[in-house]
């Protein structure tokens, strides 16, 4: 029990749409590139969805970055 | 084209798992009431609602079975719990029935504390296997 209350404490914050627009994607084609939808990408840029650890790291791959420089944990940055 | 290409994902899948089975509860209250309403209000008799109650409770324990079985999001009874589940059951029912009907003649134990006391008993007891079951299947994959 206590490790479910944990877990919902936390909460995530990410440099998605800062990486994303670095290398010149826009959210249609980061979806694409990991087989996502757009309202996914929109939704985790806007902190509104916490994708699984395979999403993170296949955003991580396609954006060129580690997990760390992309998601962490808020208040922690 | 008259629609959009359909797209799925992880989150579109969680979505439609989390809807799906806020509906499936919302649909059997509903079910429910029309089997209480037929019952209690409009004073059909019994048999006239055996395909409603068998549908409701096939939702019902198919659902929980679904869940025990394989999603681990029940939780399994100790002894203990199991223990003080069954008394619980088979206390409200014989109570809620000596209530009404008042004591039963010794005779009529088969039709009377048999399946008030053994009814609780197969719940509790199919809950926890299946519960174990779906433990054990979780173990099995950790395991590899």
């Amino acid at each position: 029990m206590s490790y479910i209350t944990q877990m919902e404490k936390i909460q995530f914050e990410n440099d998605l749409k800062l990486a994303r627009v670095t290398i010149n994607l826009s959210q249609a084609e980061l979806a694409d590139a990991v087989g996502v939808t757009r309202q996914t990408i929109g939704l985790i840029e806007a902190g509104k969805y916490n994708p699984t650890i395979k999403l993170c790291l296949a955003l991580a791959q396609a954006t060129n970055k580690t997990l760390n420089e992309l998601f962490w944990i808020k208040g922690e940055r | 084209m008259l629609f959009e290409k359909l797209q799925r994902d992880e989150r579109t899948l969680s979505e439609a798992g989390k809807l799906g089975s806020v509906w499936l509860g919302i649909t059997q209250i509903m079910l429910a009431g029309v089997v209480f309403y037929r019952l209690y209000v409009l004073n059909q008799p019994d048999e006239q609602l055996n395909d409603f109650r068998t549908v409701l409770a096939i939702s019902i324990f198919g659902h929980i079975f679904m869940q025990l079985m394989f999603g681990g999001l029940l939780p399994m009874p100790t002894k203990k719990g199991m223990l003080v589940l069954y008394l619980i059951l088979a206390g409200a029912i014989s109570g809620v029935c000596l209530a009404i009907y008042g004591m039963p003649a010794a005779s009529e134990w088969q039709n009377t504390w048999l399946p008030a006391l053994l009814g609780p008993a197969l719940l509790v007891g199919a809950y926890s296997f299946v519960a174990w079951l779906g433990k054990r299947r979780i173990e099995k994959m950790i395991e590899g």
